[in-house]
């Protein structure tokens, strides 16, 4: 009875993949293009280590991560590497040759960059690759997301009404029942395109490094909250168009 | 399945679109209902079928009123085009055989390829005749007791409209009832056993074509000049309806046509005769002067 909602839930799930597929080839170039940058500052420390007088000392924490410190006395660089294995790595790059002018901290996924600005005796870039990424984040975007979604299928009855009323009308159900199972299909549209919506958030920023998503006590009310706004804003499109 | 009108109305305001109508469809007939333009036929359907509340009067189908499961077994093709035009016509089919459990899937694909439809197109690229044909080739399938048609034949070709009239006279013979309108004679004529004529809103006419035609003839007859008088012919009770057409002259005659033959050769007609009603003459006759197309309609 609600074949076609399914339809229009499909198509419109189609076009949402599309331009997530658009936005995912999109990241993937980025990452491509940013690969050479990042096999930049492996090199760069690869070539510190060796830099004569360089001194590096391992050193194995309680936590089971190893700490790589290395000094460069002729260019002054210090750099401290802790690599915790699947937790990521922790990088601190300290000396006069790094010259900030400003204090700037970026995130993408779980890759965060703090640079302090510089003082005239040098400044120091650190770089962290798990930090942690709240769920809330995710959930707040898929709720946006959903409220496009719903955003296109609102109004079902209305679209049956304004061209097709003879054949929606004229099926072996009760208009009740099939009204509420157009609201039905709408609402699993909604909450496929949130699925989706994370999906795609996660392998997205998963290209640049694995995100270490964090829930914690407040995203369940998020969640709750994220699901509410696309099915209230849907109910309202659906009721202004009855 | 019969169908009982009884007293249906429906009123816009002060216009009355359908006007107590009162209507007995017999179970396995054909059914036409004819009207001009603007008649009432396509609102009487909408209200016979709920999709428009009348203002008064109801309507029962094999003793019952509508209720949704009864739209198992009646299949509804509208006038106007409501297909999904975004749906390709094969989807246009699944729709159908989810939703209705006497709907045969092969038996649609089979009309659709006597139509000629391609069913991977898409709605919106069908002409006006090829989505007629696509509401029609999937009500035929619908296995239903009862097919509502409005002008099932609009906008087909004279081969494709002949597949309908075919199919219409195929489902009475298996015992459904067709109940179709147009505002054409020749499909009704066709296909119909049994007709009702609306006029604004009111049933003016309402019998078996054979029963209609019974007793009735035209009596035709041509002047030889256009400066002739029917004074004595207009006001005969027996007279129906009067064409002028020019020098020709067509009189309905109600009963006894060889006494009309007598008083339009005495008015000084040559090559007069008498010959068999059609149900355009029926039609004509009902919706008068109105619809009328000869130059002159005079008539009771």
């Amino acid at each position: 009875m609600v074949y076609v909602e399914w339809l229009r839930v499909r198509n419109c799930l189609r076009i949402l993949a599309i331009v997530f597929g658009v936005l995912f080839l999109g990241a993937a170039i980025t990452r491509v293009a940013v690969n050479a940058q990042m096999d930049q500052t492996q090199a760069w420390v690869a070539r510190e280590i060796v830099k004569p007088g360089a001194r590096v000392s391992h050193e194995r924490l309680s936590d089971g991560a190893t700490r790589t410190t290395v000094d460069v006395p002729s260019d002054g660089d210090h750099i401290v590497i802790v690599d915790r294995g699947w937790h990521g790595k922790a990088i601190t790059i300290s000396g006069p040759g790094i010259t900030n002018d400003r204090n700037a901290n970026v995130q993408i996924g779980s890759v965060r960059v703090h640079a302090v600005r510089s003082t005239p005796q040098g400044g120091s870039i650190e770089v962290e690759t798990d930090e942690a990424v709240s769920a809330r984040v995710l959930l707040l975007f898929s709720s946006f997301v959903a409220l496009i979604v719903g955003t296109f299928l609102a109004g079902p009855l209305a679209k049956e009404n304004g061209n097709h009323l003879e054949i929606a009308w004229t099926k072996p159900i009760g208009r009740e029942r099939l009204a509420l199972g157009l609201f039905a299909v709408d609402a699993v549209g909604m909450l496929a395109g949130m699925a989706m919506t994370v999906v795609f958030l996660v392998i997205s920023t998963a290209l640049f490094e694995l995100p270490r998503i964090v829930v914690d006590s407040q995203t369940l009310a998020v969640l709750a909250l994220s699901v509410f706004m696309p099915f209230a804003w849907y109910a309202l499109l659906t009721a202004a168009s009855a | 399945m019969n169908i009982t009108v009884s007293h249906l109305s429906k009123k816009y305001g002060s216009l009355a679109a359908v006007d107590d109508l009162s209507v007995e469809i017999p179970a396995g007939t054909i059914f036409g209902l004819l009207g001009p333009n603007g008649a009432g036929k396509t609102t009487a359907f909408k209200c016979m079928l709920g999709l428009a509340r009348g203002s008064s009067g109801g309507v029962t189908f094999g003793g019952k009123a509508l209720a949704p499961p009864l739209f198992e077994s009646i299949a509804y093709v509208p006038e106007r085009d409501v297909l999904y035009d975004w749906m390709r016509v094969s989807e246009l089919v699944e729709m159908n055989r989810r939703a209705f459990a006497r709907f045969k899937a092969d038996r649609a694909f089979e009309l659709l390829a006597t139509f000629g439809i391609d069913t991977r197109k898409r709605a919106r690229a069908l002409s006006k005749g090829m989505k007629t044909a696509v509401a029609a080739a999937i009500a035929f399938a619908r296995h239903a007791d009862l097919l509502v048609l409005d002008e099932p034949t609009s906008g087909l070709d004279p081969v494709n409209q002949r597949h309908v009239l075919n199919l219409m006279v195929n489902e009475a013979a298996r015992g459904a009832t067709v109940l179709f309108s147009s505002h054409q004679i020749g499909p009704v004529e066709r296909a119909a056993e049994r007709i009702a004529v609306l006029d604004r809103g009111r049933l003016v006419l309402e019998g078996g074509i054979d029963d209609l035609k019974s007793g009735r003839k035209i009596v035709e007859a041509i002047f030889p000049n256009e400066s002739y008088s029917l004074d004595g012919i207009a006001g005969d009770p027996r007279v129906g309806r009067i064409d002028r057409s020019g020098r020709i002259v067509r009189v309905m005659a109600l009963d006894a046509p060889s006494e009309i033959v007598q008083k339009l050769e005495a008015a000084g007609g040559t090559g007069v005769r008498i010959i068999d009603l059609n149900l355009e003459d029926i039609f004509l006759y009902a919706v008068a002067p109105a619809s009328a197309t000869a130059d002159v309609v005079e008539g009771s």
